[in-house]
């Protein structure tokens, strides 16, 4: 009997208290600060694809033709991981709190960043973007003056002109490859001076 | 003569797709046969081509519901290898977010048993307080599911002060609301009556089907991974592990209930001993080697197996979850029992069909071959990569 009145007390309770759910989309719903939402570029990336690499959904793709790069990450296979984010060097992904996503007429939801190409000037394959050369300038520098790449980079910061256009002589961007090869001929032993 | 009725591989009943054929007398199951492998996602094979980092979501994606047991499965594997030390910070957040874990995870049971047997009060309500841990979760790992808080070396995110109390407070109130259901069935004379004796699994069955977790525990076996072989941090906690011997669908309830309650306070332990420090070890690679992780899941016990060669990439990856030894078990259960009451003692065992499927074979030749064990002893070791 006693029971019967509690469940009553309940009964009576519950059918005054308010529904403990939410009217949504009606009513917002806002996820906390901390919340894992969908990532988005920043203006501060810098295209150097280390984000795609640790992908674990492979939803972050770099994708080079002639002078640009695009960094697109697909939200349809994006979980909200977070990897991207932790492993960007420059906070240039951050996960959002948006956690809506509509795919419209054209397509499954994407973000993406376009950054210029620097290409090797003796094969022409691709060396990296040159906001990540401007980086590894800042982060190395005054060892960047080992390297030919980067030494171009700043010759074509100070110049203001593309690190391909920089009026060197042997000082110009060069992949990792064709710099060795570069590096023996024209400076090492067979060198013409 | 018996009657034949197929449940599944794709019946409303189910929520995944598993095939059970329930031979009838009447309204009686006489014979079962459990067919699984409906659900295969070649995940292993996926895990033998992505790195150690990725394999870590790629295995929370394993199970919807205990997504912090298989990723921490997988790391204490890989920890195994590697010989590294876990910050003691980074034990007890594994520790705290896997009972958080065990308290929803049988919440939400609790809510399937009770809709099963056609009590959806009870469903509405264990859900309703189901929602303030996930409510945690969102909060201290970004997410309700899929937490990505596992890490080879430790943790990804940090449990933070003013995390404390909102952890605190959902868990004392997950407390006093399992101690209300229990309350609630203790006195209630139709769930006693749809769960005492149904599905009984005797300790000797139980023992033979070498069945885990609460489906163990409710037969009268006193089996936990928790205190059989600690890991994070359960060695420097007190807890008790909740065995009932009657081995029916009503001890398998209360001793998941009687769970809930002891994860509770595991978590209220945890939480105010939070020792500082670290949260991730750091380590430089992981040597070639064999590793193995074993962990208490809501369900039962986990077990990982990660073999390295070396590089980024495990060669082998084995994942059993701990449905695959409960699903065999379901035969002595349901035999003897009415069709009627073939959902509640199938949902007992709170199976979790799509973590359990590992292998499936498509023969399109159309021949259908039984292999003894022997024969499939010697298969094993003819084809067997050799170590």
């Amino acid at each position: 009997m006693g029971l019967k009145l509690k469940e009553l007390a309940e009964a009576l309770k519950s059918a005054v208290s308010r529904p403990f759910t939410v009217r949504y989309p009606a009513t917002p719903s806002p996820p906390p600060e901390s919340y894992r939402g969908r990532p988005e570029f920043q203006d501060k990336c810098m295209g150097c694809g280390a984000c795609a690499e640790v992908c674990p959904s492979k939803a972050i793709t770099v994708s080079d033709d002639a002078d640009t790069r695009t960094i697109e990450v697909s939200y349809g296979r994006c979980i909200g991981c977070g990897q991207c984010a932790s492993s960007c060097p420059v906070e240039g992904i951050k996960l959002t709190t948006q956690y809506t996503v509509f795919a419209g007429p054209e397509g499954e939801p994407r973000n993406s960043v376009k950054r210029a190409l620097v290409r090797c000037t003796e094969c022409g394959a691709v060396i990296t973007t040159f906001d990540h050369l401007r980086w590894l300038t800042e982060k190395l520098g005054n060892l960047s003056f080992s390297n030919l790449t980067l030494l171009a980079t700043i010759q074509a910061i100070s110049a203001g002109v593309k690190p391909e256009e920089v009026q060197g002589g042997p000082i110009r961007p060069v992949c990792p490859k064709c710099r060795r090869k570069l590096v023996l001929s024209e400076h090492g032993w067979r060198a013409k001076y | 003569m018996a009657a034949i009725i197929p449940i599944g591989p794709y019946h409303p009943a189910l929520k995944e797709p598993e095939f059970f054929k329930l031979y009838t007398k009447g309204e009686e199951i006489v014979d079962v046969d459990i067919r699984i492998g409906y659900n295969h996602r070649g995940i292993e094979k996926l895990a033998e081509s992505m790195t150690y980092e990725q394999v870590t979501f790629l295995v929370e994606r394993i199970c919807g519901i205990c997504s912090n047991v298989h990723p921490l499965c997988f790391v204490q594997a890989v920890e195994d290898i590697a010989q590294i030390e876990v910050p003691d910070r980074a034990r007890y957040i594994r520790t705290i977010i896997a009972e958080l874990e065990r308290i929803h995870s049988h919440l939400l049971w609790l809510g399937v048993a009770a809709h099963l047997i056609g009590f959806d009060t009870l469903l509405m309500w264990s859900w309703k307080w189901r929602e303030p841990i996930l409510d945690v979760f969102e909060v201290v790992c970004g997410n309700r599911q899929n937490y990505a808080m596992m890490a080879v070396g430790g943790v990804r995110r940090d449990i933070k002060p003013e995390h404390v109390p909102l952890i605190l407070k959902a868990v004392r109130e997950a407390k006093s609301n399992v101690k209300r259901a229990i309350d609630m069935l203790m006195g209630d004379r139709v769930t006693k009556a749809r769960l005492q004796g149904v599905g009984v699994l005797t300790k000797e069955d139980a023992r033979r089907y070498c069945t885990v977790g609460p489906t163990a525990r409710g037969s009268g076996l006193q089996i936990d991974v928790r205190k059989d072989h600690p890991y994070a941090a359960y060695k420097e906690l007190s807890f008790e592990v909740p065995v009932m011997s009657e081995g029916d669908v009503w001890a398998k309830t209360v001793v998941r209930l009687l769970e809930t309650i002891q994860s509770a306070e595991i978590v209220e332990q945890a939480v105010s001993s939070l020792p500082p420090g670290d949260i991730r070890a750091e380590f430089k690679e992981v040597p070639p080697g064999e590793g193995i992780g074993q962990v208490e899941a809501p369900r039962g016990e986990d077990i990982h197996y990660v073999k390295s060669n070396g590089t980024n990439i495990p060669e082998r990856h084995k994942v059993r979850a701990p449905s695959y030894v409960n699903i065999p078990s379901l035969r002595p259960q349901l035999i003897g029992y009415t069709i009627a009451d073939a959902p509640i003692i199938i949902g007992s065992i709170d199976p979790c069909f799509s973590c359990t499927d590992r292998v499936s074979i498509v023969d399109e030749g159309g021949r259908e071959r039984v292999l003894t064990e022997e024969e499939f002893i010697q298969l094993s070791r003819k084809h067997g990569t050799k170590a």
